[in-house]
């Protein structure tokens, strides 16, 4: 089934065009630091506001950084980062969606009013007032954006493990006398688990762009660090003549939110179908 | 949950389900309110988890550099800062509900005034952004959906492709590059105002309207499946009538409820735009005060923001119960 | 005699190569009432389709369809136009979705002259109304389809079709959300309109009140047309005879002997749905006994509350008020809502749903979905994997599954083989009592009369059978006791 899911996936042309972009970044992160002679933090007074060439690739910066070099060591922080949020998000909304819905009762209803409230607040102004509290920083904004989702990450987990729960083949086990231990791991569980990373991946691109956003802002990564929203408020002033320092980072950004919303896109599609 | 425990719910839910539409819509209503009063716990308690002691910053926020034992004890008294946390929250709930949000660290000006200076700057940009989402999306969906599969749809899901993954901050610095340098269009630095707001709302707008015309095109797809536009084929009507008269509204229900989380998100959302075109609003207001740990400013901003996304979600409810009569009333079948 | 319609050698495929029809030819004389005949999916609907000229874009068809001496096959949008609604009327299979739920009554009738460029004669409109039963349509017409009964907004689309006196009316499955004695009304309002009427259908007996001729319709293909009285008395073809139940299983079960233990009982059994000041009962006071060995059938249409009692009779709800005993301990009772007995969870009672894909955990290999019941808490000793492997292919053996692959999922096997591997789960859990839901009603005949046998012979080794079901031929030809359900009650 899930070789399934797969080829349905790459019978897809965007699927296919997502992959390859993916891929090509992946690369550029894991391989570039390995190949590239250039310190991505390295100055050099010498050569900054270099138009692309075969030495440097795309450029340098204002302070003669070698571009190609930083957006590699930055796309392992943004998309880095996007992962990383993601995966705290799936994993605590899993487990806390879970629980409530099983659990029920006065736990259920207290957690999902805590949950409203949350929601009230728009993901970016919660986020914002987030960062406010613990103060700007990568590890900050991390936290933040896990912040700024879960509310909602846990009510969707929730109403489809109380689905899950009403599906006939759980219902058969209960009558069965299958404890609600094993129904949970080896019926509900699971079944929650794939429609929530479906969820994530069709997310994956707008955690990227909030985090490359408050990263411009400068709620994220602190200089000399490269990020790929950090570089675009570094090297603002520098565009009109080094137009590569604003092409290059929102050309890394553009390429793998569009490869995540292809993916996730068709995922939720080849998923939709053999439901 | 067992099954039976499960059954018992749902008749439960059942019993409680509000029929009337006064009745809904007062149940919405109270649901906002509470939602409201929940968000402000979270919103009060930024400054006590902050921590840090506030009457030391706001003596500073009042140009008093080493503040003495007395002055902050002081303080301490006219806050009742030494209260209760529980009586605390009361207190700046109070105020809050009179528009007293205290002082900013930094200005030592009272954050209301200082909010409600901006504040018709954002709400400006983000209507007129809100009007280009609406527009574009629309238009694009409907030409889409009526050209499903050809040139037209295929040309219209490219872009939105594009839109999607294009970030509004971004679209903003290559337009402020390319277009407003490069071509003269426009000014870096905007004024502010409604002779400057075409630009940045049309970047905000973008990936919004993106995101949009995908939902709206894949909803009226979707009417144009269902068996009542089948029947009004068969009765003679033309696609156009068949697309606009039956399938566009039925499709701009549950639209609607999208464009009312957009909007309330437009005004927190706008931060970003803000700072790429010095637009000064509040977004770019509370984006200084976070780097500068001005808490009462950003209490302030989270209290703007989150009003205006209950209300505007208040308001989409409802005017969704006004077109679908099954929102409105009873279900009793003759 | 003039033709009003004419299919000469039809062929439909869709986009995706799904070859809908094949080949099909016949004729309609006018003011003639024609019913196609045949399960889901054997093409019917698409005839109906294929008729108006409405299926979707890219789909393909070959041979000629002449309404009133009009081709439509590649006709364009405009002659389309003056055909549908003028010529040929619309009926709809499901009245609760063919109504814009935003737009009034009256303005769907009122839209079949709009759609035309005509103004509505709004006094035409509430007469056709009235005159097809519907008190006081002035009023009425203007609430909305939520606020109409099924039946109701059914005349409503049948005074929508007949606003132009239409030469032809096609009705596809007009009355399968209504129950019977609404159909019979409906049927006869639309045969009053005097137009012809080509009626689609899967339900034989009903069709035969009505039609003077019969299309059987089997797999895309037209397999016995005839006269209503020539098809139902001497059906030639093998598919025609399973649908007028000619090919269920013949006679009786095996009696039982009596008296035997009772294995469950309900006593005043009532369930209450909806809002507090408007309940409705789904099912009140049922009182029922079943014995060891004994397959009693329940029999009534959709809503009725057939399902619901058995929901209660498994202890998957519990009763608003009353009491459900299994093998003579209290389960559930109204009062404490809880459920009592260890026997409520110990696969004591075991269900089977009406769709097998749907009770089968999709991402379960069947070996493992089978034999689920063996790893119940109440079981001290769980089995390994191998023995669990062993066991199922042991049990499936039992149940004509000995070619299956163990680790194949559910979606590669057929809907019938997924019944009999819900059943093969039901029979390791060793139940007292089988609950089965319109357990047939997914599979085609020759598969359903398989199950069926299978079922009685699980009731011979001793097995409780309650099984619920809106055909009665089929209860018929398995149960020991056949009862019937009518909004709620119970009766012999």
């Amino acid at each position: 089934m899930k070789n399934r899911t797969l080829q349905k996936l790459l019978a897809k042309n965007s699927a296919r065009v997502g992959i390859i972009i993916a891929g090509f970044l992946l690369i550029l992160t894991l391989v570039a630091p390995l190949v590239l002679t250039f310190e991505p933090n390295a100055q050099n007074p010498a050569e900054k506001l270099l138009a692309p060439s075969f030495e440097h690739l795309l450029g340098t910066d204002q302070y003669g950084r070698d571009v190609l070099a930083r957006i590699a060591s930055g796309a392992f922080r943004s998309l880095g980062a996007a992962v990383l949020v993601l995966s705290g998000t799936l994993f605590l909304s899993l487990i806390a969606g879970i629980a409530v819905g099983m659990l029920g009762g006065i736990v259920d209803s207290v957690v999902m009013r805590v949950v409203d409230v949350f929601l009230a607040l728009p993901s970016l102004v919660l986020a914002l007032a987030v960062v406010g509290v613990l103060g700007v920083g990568f590890e900050n904004l991390l936290i933040a954006l896990v912040f700024s989702s879960l509310a909602y990450y846990i009510r969707l987990a929730r109403s489809y493990a109380l689905n899950a729960g009403r599906r006939q083949d759980v219902i058969v086990a209960r009558l069965a006398g299958v404890s609600w231990t094993r129904i949970i791991f080896g019926h509900i569980a699971p079944d929650v688990f794939a429609q929530m990373l479906i969820v994530a991946t069709l997310d994956l691109g707008g955690v990227i762009v909030a985090f490359a956003g408050l990263s411009f802002l400068g709620l994220g990564v602190q200089p000399p660090d490269a990020e790929w929203g950090a570089m675009l408020s570094e090297s603002r002033l520098f565009f009109t003549n080094a137009p590569w320092l604003l092409l290059a980072p929102a050309g890394a950004i553009f390429l793998s939110v569009m490869a995540a919303n292809l993916i996730g896109n068709a995922l939720r599609d080849a998923n939709g179908n053999e439901l | 949950m067992t099954p039976d425990r499960l059954a018992i719910k749902s008749s439960r839910q059942r019993f409680f389900r509000r029929d009337s539409f006064p009745a809904r819509i007062f149940a919405r209503l109270a649901q906002a309110i509470l939602a409201m009063l929940g968000a402000s716990v979270l919103v009060w308690a930024l400054l006590p988890l902050a921590g840090g002691d506030t009457a030391t910053r706001i003596l500073q926020a009042r140009g008093v550099e080493n503040p003495s034992e007395i002055e902050i004890e002081a303080v301490r008294l006219e806050l009742n800062l030494d209260a209760p946390l529980v009586n605390q929250y009361f207190i700046w709930l109070g105020r809050a509900v009179r528009g007293d949000l205290s002082i900013s660290f930094q200005s030592g000006r009272p954050v209301a005034e200082e909010i409600a200076r901006r504040f018709p700057a954002t709400a400006l940009l983000a209507v007129v952004a809100l009007g280009f989402s609406i527009v574009l999306s629309v238009s694009a969906a409907v030409l889409s959906a009526a050209f499903y599969d050809k040139l037209p749809d295929k040309i219209i899901r490219f872009l939105t492709q594009a839109g999607a993954a294009m970030p509004s901050f971004l679209l903003g610095l290559l337009v402020l590059q390319f277009v407003v340098i490069g071509f003269g269009w426009g000014k870096v630095v905007s004024g502010s105002s409604v002779a400057d707001v075409w630009l940045p709302a049309l970047c905000l707008a973008v990936g919004r309207a993106s995101d949009w015309t995908q939902i709206l095109r894949a909803n009226l797809l979707e009417a144009l499946e269902a068996r009542y536009t089948l029947v009004a084929r068969a009765r003679g009507a033309t696609r156009w009538r068949v697309l606009l008269l039956y399938a566009l509204p039925n499709a701009l229900i549950p639209f609607l409820t999208v464009v009312g989380i957009g909007t309330g998100a437009l005004f927190g959302g706008a931060v970003i735009i803000e700072m790429v075109f010095s637009w000064n609003g509040i977004g770019s207001y509370a984006v200084g005060a976070i780097g500068a740990r001005d808490l009462p400013v950003v209490q302030g901003f989270v209290v703007v923001a989150t009003l205006i996304y209950v209300v505007s979600s208040l308001l989409v409810d409802t005017l969704a119960a006004l077109i679908d009569p099954r929102l409105r009333e009873a279900k009793s079948r003759l | 005699m003039k033709h009003i319609l004419h299919f000469q050698k039809v062929s439909v495929t869709y986009a995706n190569g799904f070859c809908a029809a094949r080949d099909v030819s016949f004729a309609m004389t006018e003011g003639e009432c024609l019913a196609i005949v045949g399960e889901s999916g054997s093409g019917k609907t698409t005839i109906a389709r294929a008729a108006l000229g409405l299926l979707p874009v890219n789909t393909k068809i070959e041979g000629s369809i002449r309404v009133s001496e009009t081709e439509v096959v590649g006709a364009g949008e405009k002659v389309l136009r003056n055909l549908r609604g003028l010529v040929v009327g619309f009926v709809a299979q499901d009245p609760y979705s063919s109504f814009n739920p935003l737009s009034k009554i009256y303005n769907h009738i009122a839209e079949a002259w709009r759609v035309h460029g005509l103004e509505p004669p709004k006094n035409l409109i509430v007469g056709a109304l009235e005159r097809l039963g519907i008190n006081t349509a002035e009023k009425t017409s203007e609430m909305y389809p939520h606020q109409w009964s099924g039946g109701m907004l059914q005349r409503a689309t049948i005074a929508a079709a007949g606003a132009h006196e239409p030469q032809l009316v096609i009705a596809d499955e007009p009355t399968s959300a209504l129950d019977a004695n609404r159909a019979d009304e409906i049927l006869t309002a639309l045969r009053l309109t005097g137009a012809a009427v080509l009626f689609i259908s899967h339900d034989i007996n009903l069709v035969a009140k009505h039609a003077r001729r019969i299309a059987v319709c089997y797999n895309g293909t037209i397999v016995e047309i005839g006269e209503t009285r020539q098809i139902i008395e001497n059906p030639q073809h093998s598919y025609t005879k399973k649908l007028i139940g000619a090919a269920l299983p013949e006679g009786k079960p095996v009696p039982i002997k009596e008296p035997c233990e009772t294995i469950v009982e309900a006593k005043n059994a009532s369930q209450v749905y909806g809002n507090g000041e408007n309940p409705v009962a789904a099912v009140s006071n049922v009182n029922l006994q079943v014995g060891r060995g004994e397959i009693v059938g329940i029999c009534g249409n959709s809503g009725c509350g057939k399902s619901t009692l058995l929901r209660m009779l498994a202890t998957i709800e519990t009763p608003a008020q009353g009491e459900i005993y299994l093998g003579g301990e209290l389960a559930t009772s109204g009062e404490s809502r809880k459920l009592m007995s260890k026997k409520t969870r110990s696969g004591f009672v075991m269900p089977i749903f009406q769709d097998p894909l749907a009770s089968l955990d999709r991402r379960w290999a069947i070996w493992r979905a089978v034999t689920e019941p063996l790893t119940a808490k109440h079981l001290t000793e769980k089995p390994s994997r191998r023995t669990r492997r062993e066991i199922a292919r042991k049990i499936l053996r039992e149940v004509g599954l000995e070619t299956v692959d163990l680790d194949a999922k559910p979606d590669r096997l057929s809907i019938g083989q997924c019944q009999r591997v819900a059943i093969a789960r039901a029979l390791l859990a060793k139940p007292a009592l089988i609950v089965a839901d319109e357990p047939t009603s997914a599979l085609d005949a020759s598969v359903s009369k398989t199950i069926l046998r299978l079922l009685s012979k699980i009731a011979e080794n001793g097995t409780a059978i309650v099984i619920v079901s809106h055909d009665v031929s089929v209860l018929d030809s398995l149960c020991h006791r056949v009862l019937h359900m009518r909004e709620g009650v119970l009766s012999g």
